[in-house]
């Protein structure tokens, strides 16, 4: 038994897979409960969050109106999210008025603030903006913002925006 | 043999299990890793460069046409490599506007955040408010930029490498 060349390959073989198994075990294990790397996951959700919110939130086009302030309502939480459900109506009737069509680019973001355990960060962004009303030609516009986003169920959403005044 | 023929299949399973577990949690373990980047994640280290790499910025943007030497050596200190260029480029024509306008501008920086932090690398994203002061009173016209800067550490000390106007 013991001098059958394929069991005591086996053996070796075996004992190499279960060493493999608990590092890479003990790594998962690792980069699940280091605080450093969660908080830098969280920190990059936050970005990647942010980044896609921003630019919903500075989208419309009054042919889709009433998509594209859904898709605000969606990308926040708290307060804004209220705001904007409570004035659904009056920002679509606004945007056919006006027909507005408002695209935007995320050009940078940097997270300021983090708190995971309580899931609420600061960002600093700024957006490219084009606005157009009244078929016009659009005009483009930097706009520099602080928001303010909290992590609920869907992960994390924006609860308050503020220009950066200049 | 009987032995033998228990064993075989007890130790490929042993084999198959243990590289299944150790190829699925090196996954598990790559996908929570969030790199390298400890920006927000160090906190001491990103304090560090925000302070000084805002620092810098308000120094070399800040400048009193009775005083230009003060912003040079400031300039020289702070700024290295592509950065001297790009500096030099900008600073020229504001340069010579505040002598011919006896212009006086104080920087002051609203917002700061660090993108990314590698070692004696970093990328940050700063608001800045600037004030400038004409000859004879009036009202201080102000205006805002948006800066992308990345910075390095030489000599233990925060340079900025490079400026980039969103």
């Amino acid at each position: 038994m013991r001098r059958d060349p394929l069991v005591r390959g086996l053996i070796a073989l075996a004992v190499v897979s279960v060493a493999a198994a608990a590092w890479f075990g003990w790594s998962w294990w690792r980069a699940a409960h280091d605080e450093a790397s969660s908080r830098g996951r969280e920190r990059d959700a936050v970005v990647a969050a942010a980044s896609d919110e921003l630019v919903v939130l500075n989208t419309l086009d009054y042919r889709a109106g009433a998509r594209d302030v859904d898709r605000w309502i969606a990308a926040t939480a708290g307060q804004l999210g209220q705001d904007l459900t409570g004035d659904r109506q009056s920002q679509l009737d606004r945007a056919t008025s006006t027909k507005t069509i408002a695209t935007a680019e995320l050009k940078q973001a940097a997270v300021t603030e983090l708190d995971p355990n309580a899931g609420t960060a600061r960002l600093m962004a700024v957006l490219d903006v084009r606005v157009s009303t009244g078929g016009g030609a659009p005009a483009p516009n930097v706009s520099r913002l602080t928001v303010d986003l909290r992590r609920g169920e869907g992960g994390w959403k924006v609860t308050a925006v503020q220009a950066a005044g200049r | 043999m009987n032995l033998r023929a228990n064993l075989l299949p007890a130790l490929v399973g042993v084999i198959v299990l243990a590289l299944g577990f150790a190829v699925w949690s090196g996954l598990q373990a790559r996908a929570l890793s969030s790199g390298d980047n400890t920006a927000l994640v160090d906190a001491a280290e990103s304090a560090e460069v925000s302070d000084q790499v805002g620092t810098g910025v308000k120094a070399i943007f800040s400048y009193d046409y009775a005083n230009l030497a003060r912003t040079d050596r400031a300039a020289a200190d702070v700024l290295t490599g592509e950065a001297v260029g790009q500096y030099r480029d900008e600073f020229t024509a504001a340069r010579k506007r505040a002598e011919d306008q006896k212009l006086v501008r104080t920087t002051t920086v609203r917002s700061i955040g660090v993108r990314e932090l590698r070692g004696d690398d970093a990328t940050l994203l700063l608001f800045l408010d600037q004030q400038t002061l004409k000859p004879g009173g009036g009202a201080p016209e102000s205006a805002g930029a948006q800066l992308a800067v990345t910075a390095r550490r030489v000599d233990g000390r925060w340079r900025i490498s490079g400026l980039t106007a969103l």
